[in-house]
């Protein structure tokens, strides 16, 4: 148990230098810097707002376009993780993004078979 | 002669890294250390500039009440552009993931501290080897004046002290006269002779009058017998300065609930009787009367800190924390009978002597206003009175007034049913010996000053 608490500690340490070393090296901004940082505590200290890191997950495996990717990516490091009621308005703005995402990629494909039908 | 004082000097001797990562890594670790380090240090302290830079960033998290860990660490660094190198990140990290045992941080404080005196130490004598080789013309007596004045100033004074000069001590008096003559006049004819407070109010008019108020470095004693309103009063005090004057106060008690306490405020700022608050037999009215005084104490400055098991280390901890993250006014303590001896083979007068004397100076060191609260014996007489009396600055007594006092003393019937005295026992600076007669409300825990019957 101790030694899982070091090992614990010890990847919060290395992940927490690792992002900051990012923002140093201006591979990410302060926003970028900022949320990850909050998202790490959220995932190693205090356990709080499963459902968003869930939807974090499912964003990540998910295609999408590249507009879609950039807006969910602009309402996820402008959330306020200190405040769950805005955490709660995040999740929904991302679970609407991603449906109307699959929508469209859905009937892209639709329009792609039906054109494939008229040739 | 070739003598280079720096050449002489093991560098081991003027700075101990590992004591200044210690210490920042016991204040990443634990809030008591944070607490313990911020009042005694300063990043001037520090050997090395890194290290200072962590010291301030960690108080100013500490200050603003983020609990300084790596991450936040790295956050506010990073935002406020000082972590420009990934040197710095790996000397953070270095120090958040060693050295955590935070139990000796009184003994890693005192190591900086000491080793940052023997560098001021060594800059002294560098600069008085100086003046012996450059300066050909001065005289024996100016040099050494001048070093023993430097010297004194590192080994007798810390750097808050300092010596008054007669100048200054004169210049000084007739400032504060002045200031009060001209405030003094300016209140006699904008607000017809009532007397300026120079402290925080009292809550009663007439101890307001003999005081000018509770000032900062104040230890106020107010001691009653078992049941005869020492929570009252402590409570009294804190809508006299929190709710009423809008200034912040901490309230240590060790005997009552967090809920106990909040329920003697329903009764205080309602004027309902706290037995109905307590059972809760009151009508929809009397609730929107408690509510509307709940919302004045929640715009207040009062702090709450039920701890049964207070001890005088505690008190001092508590108060710092609260000094530095809330800038508290005053910090009443209720009551110190309660708290826990430091040493189990004093006397009860020894440990009340000794409590008393720590809150002395922790009033005069945060430069707040500490009321502590005793309990008198049945004869009204106090264990070791006369050596709390000489600690304190005001020393207060609330006792009833007997059935044949009240029939026989003709003074007493110039007042509107007074039922307690303020008994004035001593008061470093004013007038004592006087006692004003009260009235105390034990129902609705609310006290006031007796009105004088106009005839």
């Amino acid at each position: 148990m101790v030694n899982q608490e070091k090992e614990k500690k010890r990847l919060y340490d290395e992940t927490a230098s690792l992002i900051t070393r990012q923002a140093l090296t201006n591979k990410m901004d302060d926003e970028e810097l900022h949320f990850l940082l909050d998202l790490l505590d959220c995932v190693i200290v205090t356990g709080e707002h499963r459902a968003f890191i869930d939807l974090l997950h499912r964003w990540v495996n998910t295609s999408q376009s590249e507009d879609t990717y950039h807006a969910i990516k602009k309402v996820i490091i402008t959330t306020d993780m200190s405040d769950e009621n805005k955490v709660d308005a995040s999740i929904q703005v991302i679970e609407e993004l991603l449906c109307s995402n699959k929508n469209k990629s859905e009937s892209k494909e639709e329009s792609e078979d039906e054109r494939f039908l008229d040739l | 002669m070739n003598l280079s004082v720096t050449q002489t000097i093991p560098e081991e001797v003027l700075y101990d890294l590992e004591s200044e990562r210690r210490v920042l890594s016991s204040m990443l670790h634990s809030e008591e250390a944070c607490v313990e380090a911020y009042h005694l240090l300063t990043a001037a302290d520090f050997y090395s500039p890194r290290h200072a830079t962590i010291f301030e960033l960690t108080c100013s998290l500490f200050e603003r009440e983020i609990r300084p860990t790596y991450v936040e660490l790295l956050k506010e660094g990073h935002s406020l552009g000082i972590l420009t190198n990934p040197r710095d990140i790996e000397e953070i990290k270095f120090i958040a993931e060693h050295y955590i045992d935070d139990e000796n941080i009184r003994y890693w404080v005192k190591r900086v501290k000491d080793k940052s005196k023997l560098r001021k130490f060594e800059s002294f004598l560098r600069r008085s080897m100086q003046v012996l080789t450059e300066g050909k013309d001065l005289e024996a007596e100016d040099i050494l004046m001048s070093a023993e004045e430097e010297l004194t100033n590192l080994t007798a004074l810390d750097v808050d002290d300092s010596i008054d000069t007669p100048a200054d001590m004169a210049s000084l008096g007739y400032e504060e006269v002045e200031r009060r003559f001209l405030q003094f006049k300016e209140i006699r004819e904008k607000y017809k002779g009532v007397l300026p407070l120079y402290g925080l109010p009292t809550g009663f008019d007439d101890l307001n009058h003999i005081t000018l108020g509770y000032k900062p470095g104040d230890l106020i004693i107010l001691g009653a017998q078992t049941g005869h309103g020492k929570t009252a009063f402590a409570l009294h005090t804190a809508r006299a300065v929190a709710v009423d004057h809008h200034s912040t106060v901490l309230y240590l008690n060790t005997e009552m609930s967090r809920e106990q306490i909040a329920l003697r405020w329903g009764s205080i700022l309602s004027g309902i009787e706290h037995d109905k608050i307590r059972s809760g037999d009151i009508n929809e009215n009397e609730l929107s009367i408690i509510l509307q005084g709940y919302s004045r104490l929640r715009e207040s400055g009062f702090y709450s800190y039920p701890c049964p098991n207070l001890t005088p280390e505690k008190a001092i901890s508590i108060a710092r924390k609260f000094k530095a993250q809330k800038k508290i006014d005053m910090m009443i303590v209720d009551y110190i009978g309660r708290m826990d001896k430091i040493d189990p083979r004093l006397q009860e007068w020894q440990m009340l002597e000794q409590i008393v004397k720590t809150l002395k100076m922790l009033a005069q060191n945060l430069k707040i206003v500490v009321m502590c609260l005793v309990q008198l014996n049945p004869d009204g007489s106090l264990q070791g009175a006369k050596r709390m009396k000489n600690e304190s600055d005001l020393m207060l007594k609330l006792a009833p007034i007997s059935r044949d006092e009240l029939e026989e003393n003709e003074e007493l019937k110039k007042y509107r049913n007074p039922n307690y005295y303020l008994h004035i026992e001593k008061n470093r600076d004013g007038r004592s010996g006087v006692k004003i007669p009260i009235v105390f409300d034990l129902q609705r825990q609310v006290m006031k000053n007796a009105e004088r019957i106009s005839l």
